[in-house]
């Protein structure tokens, strides 16, 4: 009764239906159903929340719309996930000085279409940007195709609002752009929830540009596509998006209803952006097509038409969905490899399921060596998902090995701490523990996650404790 | 006695502001260091080439310097990776930033920030130093990728890496950057280079009435819309306009500069970006931190105090006011009568950057991010051994 009389009845939700719609985020994998839902209206009331949830003994998962796919948004094991679905509002946008101030909850897209009016954008645009929150953008540090151009979201955050474990609310950092000591604020962006609840932030926003063109350059082979991505990183081209998606995902796209007029007889095609002055965004294309037709591509089409680069673009983004046209299920591999070694890594991914008789298609950010290697499966047939498994871990491991890393945007969460090991040794995980338990000394926030089980401090999740309702 | 045994681990090789510099060739010279001076109670300083040392930069005072360039072995550049294909570079904390800024030149990049010469990669990160392109490219912390530190506990500790996206684990580098040292030495850091522009242009604009039109007349051409600038400064009421590109963009841009500036100068080529950095003074004094939109209104109540309006540096996109070195102490003076406080009730917020800063300066945190920067302080050096002279002194 504490929690409802805080949060509403409507705010506190603990039967079966509720807690099931919570079992899982984007990784569909497993599955673990909070004991309790709270979803606050304010930042007053997520702290009063926590408050009590912590006096009760249980342990709190932050949430946003759940489009996580590294399972970070869902509990280890019971506990309370603590969502911001009523937390979004825009509170404030500044076109002079150019910010925005939400609250977590609002929809990343909702906050673009607010601010275009004033000639103004928010640059992070993850594929997920019609459902995913700001606050998930926070938590996970989020990309999307832009993100080349603009970086991800640790560049835009220039403030935030912090519950933390006492029900303390803080802010940190502030609207100015380069403020001076000691950067808290940088190291609570990309947290993955493990640190606090962010209930409001303030983002830069960008100035629109004047003039923006789509690229597609369509290719007879993915390797020859993914080396003319090399090339133009390697001319120091820059466009402002340079997106991969080879035949599979582009046989998907069309066969639905987003379909964007990309060529079916195409092996790959690069989807580019160029933006800037008219003379800038021509030279910059020009080059572009210069360098992807020496690497053999067949053909590129230009367009400024605003209607038809929006289609390009929402086949781009919709693209993970329209997967789901090819098998229930679909793993999406998260990994970065340097730029240079582009081809290498997709030669790996491709052989790694072609040996598990696994159907793999590529869609990614190749502009920032950012690979999603997606592999359809049956989450029903437990052999298949032993097999997806097994090639994502030899994905991982191959990029480590070419110096890459295990996640580029969408974070460790539950399904990368394994493998933690293989790019951190003992002494930095325990450095980022303490990094973690500065700001959360008693383990109740996420607990259980990104750390590997062995050779961390990681603190155990807490048994739990009577439920607060 | 113990400095003795100190310089036995690692010799001494001169001294500043009275405190010997120290010069550990390894890293474990440095951790023994870091060791004895953690069971001796002794306060050790990291420090590069010593660029920020008449700024009043935090540690001065401390026992002994910790000389990073020595780090760095004799006739080695510092640099460990350039992958040019990537746009990365990995160097030594000691590396010289000239050497590490001709080496990229080579390859067609460019590190931001934009800087004067004489500094070290350690020491440009763990000041926090941005320059005056940070209109384009944002702060100094954006572009670092990863770093390698060790901690008072000696700990020696990766975050990060070598791509330029990448969110494996917590970033414990955007701590590191800007503190000073005070959570340990910087060993290695990984940094996103930018591409050289094509052409650059920079227009001067002749000198307006005062900063604070000079201010607003910036805020104007920031405004243009479709325009990207590179550098926007304010230097002796004289606006600065730092443009880079492709040539036939940046003639049309450079156009429309001229449509909404008397532009009395204007220089080309790389002598553009040199010219801008010979003019601005930002770098250090004392900094005013604000809104772009305030920026004139907090200009105006300086130089109503009584401060000299041509000595004032402005970025009037990145919400910068700074009151340079040289006059930062009779500013200091002049401000803590009466202008200070309403500074402050137009959200201002200090950074002094300059020796013997005062007292009203200071903004200590409270509350939850006390504690937080508490904590991380006893986690990451227990014993102090990186603490500055000014707190906690023992
Ligand atoms: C189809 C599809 C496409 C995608 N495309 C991209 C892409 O292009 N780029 C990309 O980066 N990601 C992408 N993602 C992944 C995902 O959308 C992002 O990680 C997104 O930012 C998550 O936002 P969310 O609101 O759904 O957060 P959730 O999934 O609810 O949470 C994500 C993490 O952040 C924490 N968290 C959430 N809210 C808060 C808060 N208020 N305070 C503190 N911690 C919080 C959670 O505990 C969790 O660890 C995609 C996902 C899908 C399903």
């Amino acid at each position: 009764m504490e929690l409802a009389a805080i949060v509403g009845e409507r705010g506190v939700r603990s039967d079966a239906l509720a807690r099931s719609a919570y079992e899982s985020d984007g990784f569909m994998l497993q599955r673990e159903a909070p004991s309790i839902v709270v979803l606050p209206r304010s930042t007053e009331e997520a702290a009063a929340a926590v408050k009590v949830l912590r006096r009760e003994g249980l342990v709190v998962v932050p949430r946003g719309a759940g489009t996580g796919l590294t399972g970070g948004a869902r509990p280890i094991a019971g506990g309370a996930v603590l969502g911001t679905a009523r937390m979004k509002r825009i509170l404030e946008i500044n076109p002079d000085d150019r910010f925005a101030r939400v609250e977590a909850g609002v929809v990343n897209v909702h906050l673009t279409a607010a601010t275009c009016s004033h000639g103004l954008f928010y640059a992070p645009d993850p594929s997920s940007q019609t459902a995913c929150t700001i606050g998930g953008n926070v938590g996970n540090n989020s990309g999307g195709p832009h993100c080349f151009k603009y970086g991800s979201t640790n560049r835009h955050v220039l403030g935030l609002t912090l519950v933390d474990s006492d029900g303390e609310i803080t802010r940190v950092g502030g609207i100015e752009p380069d403020p001076d000591g000691i950067d808290l604020l940088g190291p609570l962006v990309g947290s993955e929830g493990m640190m606090g609840l962010v209930t409001e932030v303030t983002v830069k926003l960008e100035p629109s540009p004047e003039r923006v063109e789509t690229l597609l350059v369509m290719f007879e082979s993915l390797d020859a596509c993914c080396d003319a991505v090399s090339d133009m990183i390697a001319a120091r081209l820059e466009p402002s998006a340079i997106e991969i998606l080879d035949r599979l995902t582009i046989e998907a796209v069309e066969a639905s209803v987003l379909r964007a007029g990309y060529p079916e007889h195409a092996e790959a095609v690069m989807l580019v952006e160029v933006e800037g002055g008219p003379h800038e965004v021509d030279a910059i294309a020009t080059d572009i097509i210069e360098l992807a037709r020496a690497r053999g591509a067949f053909e590129a089409r230009r367009t400024a038409d605003d209607e038809e680069r929006k289609k390009l673009w929402a086949g781009r983004k919709g693209a993970f969905g329209a997967m789901g046209r090819i098998a229930p299920d679909l793993y999406v591999a998260d990994v970065v490899v340097p730029r240079t070694r582009l081809r290498e890594i997709v030669g790996v991914a491709s052989r790694a399921c072609a040996a598990r008789g696994l159907k793999l298609s590529n869609v990614f950010h190749a502009g920032d060596g950012n690979l999603h290697p997606n592999i359809s499966y049956d989450r029903r047939d437990a052999d298949e998902v032993a097999r997806v498994l097994a090639a994502g871990k030899e994905i991982m491991e191959a990029c480590v090995a070419f110096g890459g890393s295990l996640t580029g945007e969408h974070g460790v969460g539950l399904e990368k701490q394994g493998e933690m090991c293989l790019v951190f040794g003992d002494d930095d995980l325990a450095a980022m523990s303490d990094l973690r338990a500065a700001f959360d000394p008693h383990g109740f926030w996420n607990p259980g996650k990104l750390f590997p089980v062995r050779g961390c401090r990681e603190i155990e999740a807490r048994p739990l404790g009577s439920e607060a309702r | 006695m113990s400095l003795d045994a100190l310089t036995e681990i690692a010799p001494r090789i001169g001294e500043r502001a009275g405190a010997p510099l120290l010069a550990p060739r390894t890293l474990e010279d440095l951790e023994r260091c870091v060791a004895f001076a953690r069971d001796a109670g002794q306060r050790l300083s990291p420090t590069g080439n010593g660029t920020r040392l008449a700024l009043g930069a935090q540690g001065a005072g401390g026992d002994a310097w910790l000389h990073t360039p020595a780090l760095v072995p004799t006739g080695e550049s510092g640099i460990l990776e350039y992958v040019s294909g990537d746009g990365t570079l990995t160097a030594r904390a000691g590396a010289s930033m000239d050497t590490l800024r001709a080496a990229v030149a080579e390859g067609g990049h460019r590190i931001t920030p934009l800087l004067p010469a004489g500094s070290t990669l350690g020491g440009v990160l763990a000041a926090g130093r941005s320059g005056p392109d940070r209109q384009a490219f944002g702060p100094m912390r954006h572009h670092v990728l990863g770093m390698i530190c060790m901690d008072g506990n000696g700990r020696v500790h990766r975050s990060g890496g070598r791509l330029v996206k990448n969110v494996t684990g917590f970033d414990l580098h955007r701590l590191h950057a800007g503190a000073q040292g005070r959570f340990g030495v910087v060993l290695e850091a990984s940094l996103r280079l930018v591409p050289r522009a094509e052409a650059e242009v920079l227009l001067v604009s002749r000198v307006l009435s005062s900063t604070a039109d000079a201010a607003r007349a910036a805020l104007h051409v920031r405004d243009l819309s479709g325009l990207k600038l590179t550098g926007l400064v304010v230097e002796a009421r004289r606006v600065h306009v730092l443009l880079t590109g492709r040539e036939a963009q940046i003639d049309a841009d450079a156009a429309r500069v001229h449509s909404a500036l008397d532009v009395e100068e204007e220089c080309a080529g790389e002598a553009a970006t040199d010219a801008l950095l010979g003019a601005w003074r930002g770098d250090a004094g004392l900094r005013l931190l604000t809104r772009p939109s305030r920026c004139a209104k907090v200009i105006e109540v300086v130089a109503a105090a009584g401060v000299r309006e041509d000595a004032l540096s402005v970025e009037p996109g990145a919400a910068i006011v700074v009151v340079p070195a040289g006059e930062a102490g009779r500013c200091a003076a002049a401000l803590s009568a009466e202008a200070a406080p309403r500074l402050v009730e137009l959200g201002v917020t200090f950074d002094a950057r300059m020796p013997d800063a005062p007292a009203w300066c200071a903004q200590p945190r409270s509350g939850a991010a006390a504690t937080w920067t508490r904590r991380l302080e006893e986690a990451f050096d227990p014993a102090g051994v990186f603490a500055p002279a000014t707190r906690g002194a023992r």
